[in-house]
């Protein structure tokens, strides 16, 4: 059985090339939820459940931080492995996101090697 | 790229360096109770998680041992002094893995040509918001939302161009990025210098994206390449003492502030590729320009334009009769009817965006009322405040025009006659201070301008008896509310008790309306005595194109604005009454409407005298319905309008000729010359 994911970021290049990553990293994949904020991923999550989150924190509407908070008080989600997404210059923010609860973050770019690495116990 | 993962650590390991900073600060601050360090212990746990990510194996040991130890002693605070001090050696000693091998992004990914696309589209969209998130900003420099937008625009830029191996996009944007954050912490106030650099760093970005839409590869290097100007002028915006992320200095230390970082920076460095120089000539105004409400256009001569319009109609004419050719009409091949669907699309873009640079917004118009209003309101002892809504609605440049002494007009009119005095306002318990109105909003395909105020209203009686005392009408004639208001656009009216110097200068509301008809429009007026009064003008979008109503009489074609049409019908004799000699009428539920036969009007042969075998067009004429006798109605059709020259311009009933789709020539009636020369015959 594959790996359902929801992918979170307001740029829907970024959000295929997060999936193109994965595939090349071989995770196996159900199926692939994107959402382009947080408000819409706890959208997508009201009636459905993933194995694995990937969010941006930089969003407009809601921020991956947000997200991550409203994720985390939902007793269906709370367990659901976050990983943030972050980039160049974005450490500040990552640290407040593993205070919140997420299991790990990658910065952007990265390569298949380096989310495997991320995912390798995560998952 | 490859000295990325070190960048990585360096900002990394700064952020854990200050967080274990913190924490042992805090710790010689604290309470000795549980309660504050279990919260301790909590966020060492977190730097453990962090330190394992990162690869910071003995950080992450040092910490994972502190959190298991502090729980199970007995002086929780006093392990967790200890431990973090040996967190904070294991920093300073720098002991660190490189992390995650730093191979670079997959090639399969930075080549792929899909995703260069959707960087194109997505970095294109990004780049055209920035301009005018800027323009919010300088005029309101308070309002953080666009800092926000800008910021999160070259976030998602610097995060596509990094998997993509755009190096040179993905620096500058970081620059621009970190200086957007501080911005948005309130640690650096964007100046216009400093959006100068913005603009001029999404300009680069823009040039980029054009690189690649034009199937140039990143790979490359090239001028596009040359990026450190720009990035100096970045880093000269920020505030010299406290950067803050350490990273962007360890490659490009930022110059020191007194050098070379005296603000407004520079414009960047002119490296135009050749296809590019137009967008270099476009951009170079914007990052010299000075005040306020800059926006890149182009000077040309209204003749110029009016020309181009015309051609345009002319174009569109001819593209009609081509697609309606019989020998086309035959044509069965599909090649040639889609590529003649196309060639009308086309044809009906170009046309819609030549009619669109008519167009002008009518705020300024209202400007001009405003200062009128203060300047009479002051001169007459009225307090009275101009209210404007619908300022960016788009009028025709020449209804503009033309129309701005008339609407001067009414408003002096308005607060001459309509605004009672602030003691007559509070005797009647109303506010001292009047207030006008002017509105303009689209309806229908037509501009609506209302001019309301909130004055004494228009007095019926009075007006009546002024119309009888001067003749305008006779003793007896019985008029409906509305026609009473109408009077006052009649020649040699005038309500005022007194001829002010303002109102009355000779120009009375008859001028007014005679405007407003040239212009094709119409002028109702809606009054509540002690309420207000309202002056609603319609006119058309524009002058250039009217929508009309082909007819025929005999052989020939009129074309009558179909804004004036209220219905068609199929008269029967019965109908139809003689009035006096020479006026007829005809009887619509109820209502006796005066007819014209337009072929008695323009003395032609009609296919049939009788009038149930034509039709009846009731048309809307000055506030009045009327009815108009034609032998035939063919249908609905946009037409361009043409001078007849100056020979036919004086031609009552006559607004000018079209050429319609099949090439013949129409004449464009003008109701009001129909109906009005009628009257004075």
């Amino acid at each position: 059985m594959g790996l359902d994911v929801l992918i979170v970021d307001d740029s829907a290049a970024i959000r295929k090339i997060l999936q193109r990553v994965l595939v090349q990293a071989d995770v196996q994949l159900g199926s692939v939820l994107e959402a382009s904020d947080g408000k819409e991923a706890l959208d997508k999550l009201k009636d459905t459940k993933v194995n694995l989150i990937l969010s941006d924190i930089n969003m407009p509407n809601m921020d991956g931080l947000e997200f991550l908070t409203h994720l985390k008080a939902i007793p269906e989600h709370k367990d659901v492995p976050v990983v943030m997404i972050t980039t160049e210059g974005g450490q500040a923010k990552v640290m407040e996101a593993v205070n919140l609860g997420a299991v790990g973050y990658v910065r952007k770019p990265f390569t298949a090697d380096q989310i495997k690495e991320k995912l390798v116990g995560i998952i | 790229m490859g000295q990325m993962p070190d960048k990585h650590d360096a900002g990394m390991g700064q952020i854990l360096r200050q967080r274990v900073d913190a924490l042992a600060m805090r710790l010689v601050l604290a309470n000795d109770d549980a309660g504050t360090a279990e919260s301790m212990v909590q966020e060492v746990d977190a730097l453990h998680r962090v330190a394992k990510m990162e690869g910071l194996r003995e950080l992450a040991a040092l910490a994972a041992e502190l959190v298991a130890k502090a729980r199970s002693s007995g002086a929780p605070l006093e392990t967790l002094s200890e431990g973090l001090l040996r967190m904070q050696k294991a920093l300073a000693e720098g002991d660190r893995r490189p992390s995650a091998s730093g191979t670079p992004a997959a090639q399969s990914i930075a080549n792929d040509p899909e995703l260069i696309a959707d960087f194109v589209l997505e970095a294109r969209e990004h780049l055209d918001t920035i301009e005018g998130h800027l323009l919010a900003l300088d005029k309101n420099p308070e309002d953080l939302e666009p800092v926000h937008a800008v910021f999160r625009s070259f976030h998602t830029i610097k995060g596509l161009a990094g998997f993509l191996n755009l190096d040179p996009v993905k620096d500058v944007a970081h620059e621009v990025e970190t200086l957007l954050d501080l911005a948005r912490e309130g640690k650096l106030k964007l100046t216009p210098g400093i959006n100068d650099v913005i603009l001029a760093s999404t300009d680069y970005l823009m040039r980029w994206v054009k690189h690649l839409e034009s199937g140039g590869i990143a790979g490359a290097p090239g001028p596009l390449w040359e990026n450190q100007t720009l990035i100096k002028q970045i880093l000269a915006c920020m505030p010299g003492n406290e950067p803050a992320e350490p990273a962007p200095a360890a490659e490009a230390p930022a110059p020191p502030k007194t050098a070379e970082s005296a603000p407004p920076p520079q414009p960047p460095p002119s490296t135009p590729l050749p296809a590019e120089i137009s967008q270099q000539a476009k951009s170079e105004p914007a990052i010299a320009k000075s005040g306020p409400g800059r926006s890149v256009s182009v000077k040309v001569d209204t003749e110029k334009l009016d020309y181009l319009v015309d051609m345009v109609g002319e174009m569109v004419i001819a593209q009609s009769m081509v697609s309606c050719d019989p020998d086309l009409q035959a044509n069965t091949r599909p090649r040639l009817a889609r590529n003649l669907n196309q060639l009308g699309r086309i044809t009906n873009e170009v046309q819609r965006v030549a009619m669109s640079m008519r167009m002008v917004e009518i705020g300024p118009l209202f400007q001009k009322n405003a200062r009128l209003v203060r300047d009479l309101a002051r001169k007459f002892g009225k307090q009275v405040v101009l209210e404007t809504e619908g300022e960016n609605v788009q009028v025709d440049r020449q209804i503009v025009e033309e129309l701005s002494d008339a609407l001067m007009h009414m408003v002096r009119n308005s607060l001459d006659h309509g605004v009672e005095s602030p003691a007559e306002r509070a005797a009647a318990g109303k506010d001292s201070t009047a207030k006008i109105m002017l509105r303009a909003r689209h309806d229908s395909g037509q501009i609506v301008i209302q001019i309301s105020d909130d004055g004494r209203g228009l007095n019926h009686d009075k007006i009546l008896a002024r119309a009888r005392r001067n003749g305008i009408i006779g003793p007896t004639a019985t008029l409906s509310e509305s026609e009473v208001l109408n009077l006052i656009f009649q020649p040699g009216f005038s309500t005022a008790e007194v001829l002010s110097d303002i109102s009355g200068r000779g120009v009375g509301l008859d001028v007014v309306r005679k405007q407003i008809q040239k212009l094709r429009g119409s002028v109702d007026i809606r009054s509540v005595q002690g309420k207000g009064s309202t002056f609603s003008l319609k006119l058309p979008l524009t002058l250039a194109i009217i929508d009309g109503l082909l007819v025929t009489l005999g052989g020939d074609r009129f074309i009558i604005p179909i804004f004036a049409v209220r219905e068609l019908l199929q008269p029967k004799p019965e109908m139809i009454t003689q009035v006096d000699a020479c006026a007829e009428a005809v009887m619509v539920r109820d209502h006796l409407l005066p007819l014209v036969r337009l072929h008695e009007r323009f003395a032609m042969e009609p296919r049939s005298r009788k009038p149930e075998d034509g039709v009846l067009v009731v048309s809307d004429v000055g506030g009045k319905d009327v009815a108009l006798l034609v032998d035939e109605v063919i249908g609905k059709q946009e037409v361009v309008i043409k001078g007849l020259g100056p020979t036919f311009r004086e031609v009552a009933g006559i607004a000018g000729g079209a050429i319609l789709g099949d090439g013949h020539v129409g004449l464009i009636l003008d109701m009001q010359g129909v109906f009005g020369a009628r009257r004075e015959e």
